[in-house]
C-alpha cells in the first residue's frame, strides 16, 4: 500500500513540475493516471474497509492534498471529484473507523470483522488523527470558495433562476443535484 | 449513489455527474458524520458564501 500512495505522491509531484513548466499534454496525461490511481485505491478501502491499517493517514493525507489544491493544481476537474469520491467512501465507511465500543455494539458491523478489535483500534486513531475540526473547516472552505463556483454554470443551465428556487422552497440537496 | 453515479468510462473518464452533485453530496456526508463541527461552522460556511455574493450556494443551507 506504502509504494501505492507513493507513487500518487510522484504523480503530484510531477503534475506541479510540469503545471509551471506549462507542458499541457503531459500534465493531461499525468492527471488521467492519477485519478485512476484514485480511484483503484477507492475501490481497494471500499472492498476492504480494515486493509488501510498502517495507511489509512497517508490515504487521508492525499485525499486532503487533492481537495485542497483542487483545480489549483490539476488541470482537470476528474482529480477533484476523485478525490471527492474518496473522502465519500472513507467517511461512508465511518462503521469500521468509529470509536471502538460503537463498531463492536453496531448492528452494520459484519459479525467476521468483529474479531479484528485491534485493527479496528489503529484505523481508528489514523482517523481521528486525520479528520479533525480544522481539516473539515479547511474541506468547507474550499467547497464555498473553490469547487461549487466551478460548477456554477452547468447546474443553472435550465430556465429555474435563483429566486425560484428560493422562493418555492425547493432548496433541498435532492432537487438541486435533480437539475 | 456515488458509486452508481460516477464510473469511469472506459477506464478515463467519470461520466455524467458534475463536480457541484459530488461536492454537494460530500457536504451532506460531512454534516452527517460530524454534526457537532458542521452546525459550529455552518454560519462561517454561510459568511463566507454571501462574503462571496453568490446566493445560489446558501441555497443548500435551507
Amino acid at each position: 500500500m506504502k509504494n501505492i500512495f507513493q507513487k500518487a505522491a510522484n504523480y503530484i509531484e510531477f503534475i506541479t513540475k510540469f503545471k509551471n513548466e506549462g507542458a499541457k499534454e503531459v500534465t493531461l496525461l499525468l492527471n488521467k493516471n492519477l485519478t485512476k490511481l484514485i480511484m483503484l485505491i477507492t475501490h481497494l478501502q471500499g472492498m476492504f474497509p480494515l486493509l488501510f491499517i498502517n495507511s489509512l493517514a497517508d490515504y487521508l493525507q492525499l485525499i486532503k492534498i487533492i481537495i485542497n489544491q483542487n483545480l489549483d493544481l490539476f488541470s482537470s476537474d476528474i482529480v477533484v471529484k476523485a478525490g471527492l469520491w474518496a473522502l465519500n467512501k472513507v467517511l461512508n465507511a465511518y462503521t469500521f473507523y468509529t470509536e471502538p465500543a460503537m463498531f463492536q455494539s453496531a448492528p452494520q458491523t459484519p459479525q467476521k470483522y468483529k474479531n479484528y478489535g485491534t485493527e479496528q483500534q489503529l484505523l481508528h486513531q489514523q482517523y481521528k488523527a486525520n479528520l479533525t475540526e480544522d481539516t473539515i473547516e479547511g474541506f468547507l472552505n474550499v467547497f464555498i470558495l473553490k469547487i461549487l463556483p466551478t460548477s456554477k454554470e452547468k447546474i443553472y443551465k435550465s430556465d429555474t433562476s435563483i429566486e425560484n428556487l428560493v422562493e418555492s422552497g425547493r432548496t433541498s440537496i435532492c432537487y438541486i443535484t435533480s437539475i | 449513489m456515488l458509486e452508481s453515479d460516477i464510473q469511469l468510462d472506459e477506464g478515463e473518464k467519470i461520466t455524467d455527474n458534475t463536480l457541484y452533485r459530488i461536492a454537494m453530496v460530500t457536504i451532506e456526508s460531512l454534516i452527517y458524520r460530524f454534526p457537532a463541527i458542521c452546525v459550529k461552522l455552518i454560519h462561517a460556511v454561510a459568511a463566507k458564501a454571501v462574503q462571496c455574493n453568490k446566493l445560489w450556494e446558501l441555497s443548500f443551507l435551507y
